[in-house]
């Protein structure tokens, strides 16, 4: 077979896989990159995450679908790719610039408008022509869409493979984007590109490499009237460092994780906890320590840390800024650090603390909210002495709890009292929550005795702030507040509490989509499950009384599309939960997904005949692997078999877009249609899934329902059968 | 597909989705439940043709038509009468130390009934209760608590004061004023903790009946008031000189010290000169640490060497009581005599330590020393 004979002067074999695999490769590793930036701009919560991802599946999906449906010139294929590789920087510029555009402080809140537009703008530049690109790279192969399908995953596994684990550990986000974008443009000019290009790939050359040098000032302009000092992209987000006066305040994602000096967040995350119980020796601390926690906890004479942070550039940092009175205490032989996941610490240690201190951000995400579930409240019980004090504090308010917070917070607090008998939670614009076996008492005079005993030095935690701060009119007022909450339990595979942040977040803007979430607190099961699963099946009828076939290959495929994003989500979600937030494997979960996803399609290609009766068992086959996940989620799984999972999913998934589009195409020339739906079926699954339905409902009821959802479609194919 | 047909049909797409997500939320808001408001006619607001009002209650001097609100969202419009929504609707109640409104100069150490309703008629990034200021009074738990309530209430307390405070207490201008003139009936004293973003007519009526005002002074210059508080810096200035010339009212102005953004040393020497030049060096004035709080909760709070350059340019300007806020145990808490420089109020946060104030005079030097010290 002879493709492109005329127009191409430098004809190799390559031509049939160099741009579908480029176009898997981009599209992947420039998602990747989009995400962590827009995540660290817009402040990534379920919610930011779930809509930028959304969005870009959304363009993807419908510039599949809209593509043009003829063969344009050759000139105008490469460009295309020109185009993208060009035009991704410049989207990732806007987004940094993006607070001069909608006038906010750096560090302040957008809006969720804002971030709506900004997630559909600037992924509309890349996504849609990406789209477009796979109809295309069908056009010029002839149609053979499995062949682009093929090299497209593989390129899409291969891309998200080297960004993971090669370009992140090393390089920040416009850097690593602009390496993969000089790679890019080399292998496209000097594969099937044309020599008329040489000026644009030159310009594009100069202009990605000035685009990766600037990253720092960039974000130095970004921080202005702040001073920045360092900036890094780590595996786990962007640290920064910015200086005010005598002050340093690290940020994470542009969320401040501490500033030095600030000894009313240090003192009052240590102290309510460790003057409960101040011979406390054994001292577990997990979280930010180092920007002063570390040095309150030593001034407990008994007392000996274990240290445990996830990030270790996140102490390299630190230290490199922090004054030496405060990085010597790194070396003090009572403190012991561990770069780890707090809760896989947790889980493996054998000893027993006598004070646990939480001091991580609140729970605004899935990843974070692992540490305040009911099940890993469990595990610090039982690696707690008897008189053990476990202890987190989380910001509030101090004066008015809006019906918001108060679930948020009777959240947290009614998922502690499941574990321990004793509760008590300390006023005012930080809610710190203290949990035991034995009796805490929030009594400022015998605090304040305590605090004279042990000649501890304070200026916040100290007797002439407490009997404000403990004022019983005060402790009893949140009290109150807390208990009429509705009291949900956040589990790790219900994880509310999240859901609940999230609402508390969106209430801080104003207009109609601020109170969205706030509104879907109240939601019943009904209107969010129940009736988009009527509505399919009604479209399920719609389409079988129909005469034409296409439904019975399509439907299946935007089913996928929406079953393999959410499993993932699923899947990731419970590997933290289970094994930590261990970046190389959950790269290699992603990456075993799109391996299933290439294998699966070869599998699809091998077949000879591919018929109908595929897709029915690929059907089956899903829903016997949604039913062996919900039992897999029952127990504490084996690390290899969340491998195996994705890998079969993938697989399935790989497999039924062959099948499905095989068969499609015989009836119909548009190759874009089920590439589109595929992509659309999962932009609907990365909206709703970890913000809405996972935190709502839980892991099991979801799959359950994945389970009704691809049930009916197993009986709508078997009524396919049945008319055929 | 061509151009046009593509636009046509994202255009559809994009109306469908825009209408259904449009009503979805309506139907939410139609099922909530009906909202317990108060429906008492508001003061200073004059009809105008076709059931429309002007408010003239503060400089936005809003114009509204039937069933419109101003913009503190408390405020109605109903068939040409304007009401408040939020008469004896208090959504905080708390005793709190009359320091920590701040008021340094003000019966110290004595214990002060606070209370607010929701609304605001400015929308500050660093608002500390937003979640009751950024409200509409629907949106927010309330319980009725009625003026001779909330004075029975602070007798109960044993609180010599009432304070209005938290959110704004100008959008509940006649909840407050009725219950300042029910507190002064028992003897008890009325502080407001305003932005002071009123109109004179309110406010000569409003000094009348209370007995300090603390005024928070977001900054002193018209630009960042217009970007993190939108509002306008003026009408504070002139309600600030307006408080200040009325006898019988003490005042107090606060000036929240945010880094970068109001903090050079330039505006502060500004702020300091106009306090001197139009008011005089009695007044406190005391610039409180920002803690990052709402949309600008990733802000890092001032630092303390930036506060302490702001009180030496005050001190050096010839302002006499000038205070660091919101940092215990620093020396700027205390009050010094401005004659003899002897300590005379030691506080370390809000507790009081040691009082060398007698009969409003100085222990050391007998100067008279400004404020209502018992």
């Amino acid at each position: 077979m002879q493709i492109l004979p005329k127009i191409y002067p430098r004809n190799l074999e390559l031509i049939n896989i160099i741009p579908p695999f480029l176009l898997g490769f981009l599209a992947l590793s420039y998602q990747i990159f989009f995400l962590r930036e827009f995540s660290a701009y817009f402040f990534g919560n379920e919610m930011t995450f779930g809509i930028c991802l959304g969005s870009w599946l959304l363009w993807g999906g419908l510039g599949s679908i809209l593509a043009p449906r003829s063969k344009p010139g050759f000139l105008m294929f490469s460009r295309i790719y020109y185009g993208v590789i060009l035009i991704f920087p410049i989207s990732l510029i806007i987004l940094r610039f993006s607070r001069f555009i909608i006038h906010v402080l750096p560090g302040e809140m957008p809006g969720i408008s804002s971030m709506i537009i900004y997630s559909l703008a600037l992924s509309l530049l890349i996504s849609f022509p990406l789209g477009i690109l796979f109809v295309l790279n069908t056009y010029y192969l002839q149609g053979n869409l499995s062949q682009v399908y093929i090299m497209e995953s593989l390129g899409a596994s291969i891309g998200g493979l080297i960004v993971y684990l090669f370009i992140i550990p090393i390089l920040s986000n416009w850097q690593g984007a602009a390496f993969i974008g000089v790679l890019s443009i080399c292998v496209v000019f000097f594969s099937f590109g044309r020599r008329k290009h040489a000026v644009l790939f030159v310009f594009i050359l100069v202009f990605l490499l000035a685009f990766g040098t600037l990253d720092f000032s960039s974000q130095k302009f970004y921080w202005k009237p702040f001073q920045l000092l360092q900036s890094k992209d780590t595996p786990y987000g962007k640290v920064q460092v910015l200086k005010t006066e005598n002050q340093i305040s690290l940020y994470n994602n542009n969320l401040r994780a501490y500033s030095y000096p600030d000894l009313a967040s240090a003192e009052e995350s240590v102290h309510f906890a460790m003057l409960q119980n101040p011979t406390a020796k054994n001292v577990l601390l997990i979280g930010e320590g180092i920007g002063g926690g570390i040095a309150q906890i030593l001034k407990y004479p008994r007392a000996e840390v274990d240290y445990v942070e996830l990030d270790p550039d996140f102490i390299r940092i630190s230290i490199r800024h922090l004054p030496a009175k405060e990085t010597s205490i790194v070396k003090d032989p009572r403190i012991h650090i561990y770069y780890q996941d707090g809760r896989a610490f947790l889980n493996k240690t054998s000893k027993k603390y006598d004070v646990i201190l939480l001091n991580l951000p609140e729970p605004a995400t899935a990843q974070i909210n692992r540490f305040y579930t009911k099940e890993f409240f469990g595990i610090a019980r039982n690696k707690m002495k008897n008189n053990g004090v476990f202890s987190f504090c989380v910001p509030s308010s101090e004066n008015y709890i809006s019906p918001e917070r108060q679930d948020f917070l009777s959240s947290l607090y009614a998922t502690l009292k499941e574990v321990f008998p004793v509760v008590k939670v300390v006023p005012g614009t930080t809610n710190i929550f203290l949990a035991s076996l034995s009796p805490i008492s929030l009594d400022s005079n015998e605090i304040m005795h305590k605090i004279e005993q042990f000649n501890i030095q304070n200026t916040y935690v100290s007797p002439q702030i407490l009997p404000y701060r403990l004022s019983p009119l005060r402790v009893q007022f949140l009290n109150e507040q807390i208990s009429s909450g509705k009291k949900k339990i956040n589990k790790d595979f219900t994880p509310i509490s999240y859901f609940y942040n999230s609402v508390l977040w969106s209430t801080q803007f104003r207009g109609l989509e601020s109170r969205i979430l706030s509104q879907l607190s109240e939601g019943k099961t009904f209107w969010i499950l129940d009736f988009p699963l009527i509505l399919f099946c009604s479209v399920l009828v719609f389409f079988g009384f129909k005469r034409k076939n296409t439904p019975f290959y399509l439907v299946p495929l935007a089913l996928m599309g929406l079953t393999t994003i959410i499993v993932e989500i699923i899947i990731i979600i419970s590997f933290q939960i289970c094994y930590g937030y261990l970046y190389h494997s959950i790269s290699l979960l992603f990456a075993s997904f799109m391996t299933g996803l290439f294998v699966g399609a070869l599998y699809g290609k091998a077949r000879k005949n591919p018929g109908f009766r595929h897709i029915f068992f690929i059907q089956s086959g899903f829903i016997l692997l949604l039913v062996l996940l919900f039992l897999f989620l029952t127990t504490i799984p084996k690390e290899y078999l969340f491998f195996v999972f994705l890998f079969s999913f993938g697989f399935l998934g790989g497999y039924l877009f062959i099948v499905s589009n095989y068969l499609f195409l015989q009836e119909k020339k548009n190759y874009g249609l089920g590439y589109g739906l595929d992509l659309l079926g999962s932009f609907i699954g990365a909206l709703f899934a970890s913000s809405l339905l996972i935190p709502l409902f839980g892991l099991p009821s979801l799959i359950k329902y994945l389970v009704l959802f691809n049930s009916f479609c197993l009986l709508f194919l078997v009524w396919g059968m049945y008319k055929k | 597909m061509n151009r046009r047909k593509f636009l046509k049909t994202t255009g559809g797409i994009g109306l469908v989705a825009g209408t259904s997500i449009n009503s979805f939320l309506m139907d939410f808001y139609a099922f909530g439940e009906t909202p317990n408001l108060s429906k008492v006619e508001a003061r200073f607001y004059r009809k105008l043709p076709d059931r429309e009002i002007e408010c003239f209650l503060c400089p936005r001097n809003c114009k509204l038509g039937d069933k419109e609100r101003g913009y503190c969202g408390v405020r109605e419009n109903i068939d040409g009468t304007y009401y408040t929504l939020v008469y004896g609707k208090a959504c905080a109640i708390h005793v709190d130390p009359i320091e920590k409104k701040p008021f340094f100069h003000f019966f110290p150490k004595s214990r002060a009934l606070s209370i607010a309703t929701a609304g605001c008629n400015v929308n500050c990034k660093f608002c500390q209760n937003w979640e009751m200021s950024q409200v509409r009074p629907e949106q927010i738990r309330h319980i009725d608590f009625p003026p001779l309530v909330v004075v029975e209430f602070a007798k109960k307390n044993r609180c010599p004061s009432i304070s209005y405070t938290y959110t704004e207490p100008i959008v509940f201008y006649e909840y407050m004023i009725d219950t300042s003139k029910e507190a002064q009936k028992v003897g008890l004293k009325n502080t407001v903790v305003t932005g002071g973003y009123i109109n004179p007519e309110p406010l000569h009526e409003l000094v009348e009946c209370v007995d300090a005002i603390k005024v928070d002074l977001k900054s002193f210059s018209q630009d960042f008031y217009t970007k993190y508080v939108r509002g306008e810096l003026q009408p504070v200035l002139d309600a600030i000189k307006t408080i200040a010339n009325s006898r019988g009212v003490w005042l107090e102005i606060v000036y929240l010290v945010i880094p970068t953004l109001n903090d050079s040393p330039s505006e502060i020497k500004l702020l300091c000169q106009w306090i001197m030049n139009e008011i005089g060096p009695d007044v406190p004035l005391h610039f409180s640490r920002f803690h990052p709080m709402y949309l600008l909760k990733n802000l890092p709070p001032t630092p303390i060497p930036t506060l302490e350059r702001a009180r030496n340019i005050a001190i050096s300007e010839g302002i006499h009581y000038v205070y660091i806020g919101n940092v215990p145990g620093h020396e700027g808490e205390s009050t010094y005599c401005p004659y003899c420089k002897n300590l005379l109020v030691e506080r370390v946060g809000y507790q009081i330590q040691k009082i060398n104030i007698k009969h409003g005079k100085c222990k050391f030097c007998q100067k008279s020393i400004p404020g209502i010290w018992s």
